[in-house]
């Protein structure tokens, strides 16, 4: 007991929230993990010996190859086109002064969050659709003739992600601006630097930490998600996330669906980790 | 390296700036002008105006009215940018994400100056700061002093017609930052460069500076070199903040053509040189400087004191010694200097006429 204080220390402290995570989190995630190690049993639903069967099925079948890789090119569309979105909005909000109208726009910045996601969707549904506002207002300006379809389409499914993803490169991006000391600005401008070079070579390369952080939970967010490719995607998009639902609430296989879990989660840790080390490469002034 | 700005004129003339935010007066009325090649200091308390008028100079913020003009021409409506002006931060404001080399060649690059006299003028830069060989260092890998001089080198390869220097010297430690005075003064000569310069530290304007421009609440107190104002400040204000100085009140007791005969506080008489703006019954501020009361033992023409307490500072003996009536007195005295007064010594402290620095009580 005496050893177990000593290696704990001051996170002490955190002992409520180890225990919460160790209980709620690391024990279903390791019986998932468990699980995804079983065969499927037709009569039992899961079967008692060892077996890799459960990952060779999905990795050596195209299908279920092409549904990852639809899964990471949604979710890197969406990163792109958020952090792209969302840097604008994070540098007119560094640059706004009135502490009254940051608050403000820090809110309106943080609706998307506020609304449910299954409510928001079914307002993209109306905007979205063939008869939707947009296709509507589209056709009567004589732009289009057929209707896009966006219902039922990635395209769709990239759209509303981005809505409701968009918050965070906003907040993180501001975040990284909001640390840039003032006299650097000053300091590039005085030594000849228009406002567009200030912005080039200073404040984008040094807000990048904002936007690879803010990419990252983006990425992250969106491979897992469920709620827009089941509503928007109305079970045309195939990613993975419905499959994994698919697999445990429609055929039972929950070795099946645990593996699934596996390797998306394999997936979205070496996409991660290799943006992360692809962008420590970009900023060298940050380590060494 | 060479200054392309013309040899007449002024380099820098700043005409009756005025500035106020949210109503109340910053900069009123400044005036200042530096030759070519001059080191000018603004020095002043915080919030005299003096920032103020350094980011005016550098675009940073506009003039309410007045004008900027350097060389001759009127920049005020000027962008930063294109003023050609270099600048020292007291932050140093290096960019973290770039090497000393793009840091120095920073201002070259955006005026997309061809690679090789970059890296010429780089060079020159460095070696004028004495840096080179750490080109290709980021700044965090530097210490204070050494981020310092990078950021001096990066103001210089523009060339700058003026250059600016807010603080820079305030965040080193002490002794640095007497290396780095010397080191600033050895630098700003050899390249001949227009510098302004601002510090709220007297001893370093001093140092410096070929003059000194000293601001109080958005005026202008004093201008000149460094000697006049130290030996002639032109007010109260300037003599307590420039150098030191114990103040005294004076009654005038006779204003003759022989001389002004005046009571001290505690009943001493001193005679200072005739001036006809005083009369009997006046009170003045005297002023005098530490160092120019002197303290001996024998009895005659000077102000009887006792000995209240002393301080060893190196060089010199700091002296805090008392009148008749209480009322302190500072004096300095060679620390090498034989038979040095001892705390609660009776002694004479003599201070020649024309030492006393003498304000009119009713002009101040």
């Amino acid at each position: 007991m005496a050893r177990l204080s000593e290696l704990l220390g001051r996170s002490v402290l955190c002992l409520p929230i180890t225990v919460l995570i160790g209980v709620f989190f690391v024990v279903p995630m390791a019986m998932v993990l468990s699980l995804a190690f079983r065969p499927y049993d037709a009569h039992a639903l899961v079967g008692t010996e060892f077996t890799l069967r459960n990952f060779t099925r999905f990795i050596g079948d195209p299908n279920y190859v092409a549904a990852f890789a639809r899964t990471v090119y949604i979710s890197a569309a969406t990163t792109v086109l958020s952090v792209l979105l969302g840097y604008p909005v994070a540098l007119h909000l560094h640059r706004v002064k009135s502490g009254f109208a940051r608050l403000w726009l820090t809110l309106i910045v943080l609706l998307p969050l506020m609304i449910s996601l299954v409510v928001a969707s079914f307002a993209w549904m109306l905007l979205l659709g063939n008869n939707g506002v947009i296709n509507a207002n589209l056709i009567r300006l004589g732009l289009i003739s057929q209707p896009i379809e966006l219902m039922n389409t990635m395209t769709g499914v990239i759209i509303v992600g981005t809505f409701s993803s968009l918050s965070y490169p906003i907040l993180t991006i501001f975040a990284a601006l909001e640390n840039i000391p003032a006299d650097l600005g000053r300091s590039a401008r005085i030594h000849g630097a228009s406002d567009a070079q200030v912005f080039a070579k200073v404040l984008l390369p040094l807000s990048l930490p904002g936007v690879i952080s803010g990419g990252l939970i983006v990425f992250a967010l969106n491979m897992a998600a469920f709620v827009i490719p089941f509503l928007i995607g109305g079970g045309r998009v195939h990613v993975v996330p419905l499959m994994i639902y698919q697999f445990t609430l429609q055929l039972f296989d929950w070795p099946g669906a645990a593996a699934l879990g596996v390797l998306l989660f394999a997936l979205t840790l070496g996409c991660t980790a290799l943006a992360a080390s692809l962008a420590q490469r970009r900023m060298p002034w940050e380590s060494a | 390296m060479t200054l392309a700005a013309p040899e007449n004129g002024s380099a820098l003339e700043l005409r009756a700036l005025r500035k106020a935010f949210n109503g109340s007066t910053v900069l009123n009325e400044i005036s200042i002008s530096a030759g070519h090649g001059e080191f000018v200091s603004l020095v002043g308390p915080s919030g005299c105006g003096k920032t103020t008028t350094l980011n005016i100079i550098a675009g940073f913020e506009h003039p309410d009215s007045g004008d900027v003009l350097i060389g001759g021409r009127s920049i005020v409506r000027t962008p930063s940018y294109r003023r050609e002006l270099g600048m020292v931060f007291q932050s140093h404001a290096l960019f973290p994400h770039l090497t000393v080399f793009d840091n120095v060649g920073f201002g070259l690059a955006m005026r997309r100056m061809p690679k090789a006299e970059i890296n010429r003028r780089v060079g020159a830069a460095l070696e004028i700061v004495r840096l080179s060989g750490f080109e290709t260092r980021y700044p965090r890998e530097l210490s204070g002093g050494q981020q310092q001089r990078v950021g001096i080198a990066r103001a210089l390869t523009v060339q700058p017609r003026v250059i600016l220097m807010d603080e820079p010297l305030s965040s080193l430690d002490a002794k640095l930052r007497r290396e780095m005075q010397v080191e600033l003064r050895r630098i700003q000569r050899s390249v001949g460069v227009t510098a302004i310069y601002v510090t709220h530290d007297q001893e370093e304007a001093l140092t410096l500076s070929d003059r000194i421009v000293l601001m109080n609440k958005g005026v202008i107190e004093q201008a000149g070199t460094p000697d006049a104002i130290y030996s002639r400040p032109a007010s109260e204000f300037v003599a307590g903040f420039i150098g030191e100085a114990t103040f005294l009140d004076g009654t005038v007791i006779e204003a003759g053509p022989n001389g002004v005969s005046l009571r001290l506080p505690g009943g001493c008489m001193i005679t200072l040189p005739a001036d006809r703006r005083f009369s009997a019954g006046d009170t003045l501020r005297l002023a005098v400087r530490p160092d120019r009361v002197r303290l001996d033992r024998q009895a005659a023409g000077g102000l009887d004191t006792q000995v209240l307490a002393r301080a060893f500072v190196g060089p010199f003996v700091r002296y805090v010694l008392g009148l008749a009536d209480g009322t302190e007195l500072a004096a300095q005295m060679p620390a090498g200097a034989e038979d040095l007064p001892q705390e609660g010594e009776t002694v004479i402290a003599r201070i020649k006429a024309c030492d006393w620095l003498v304000f009119d009580r009713r002009g101040s």
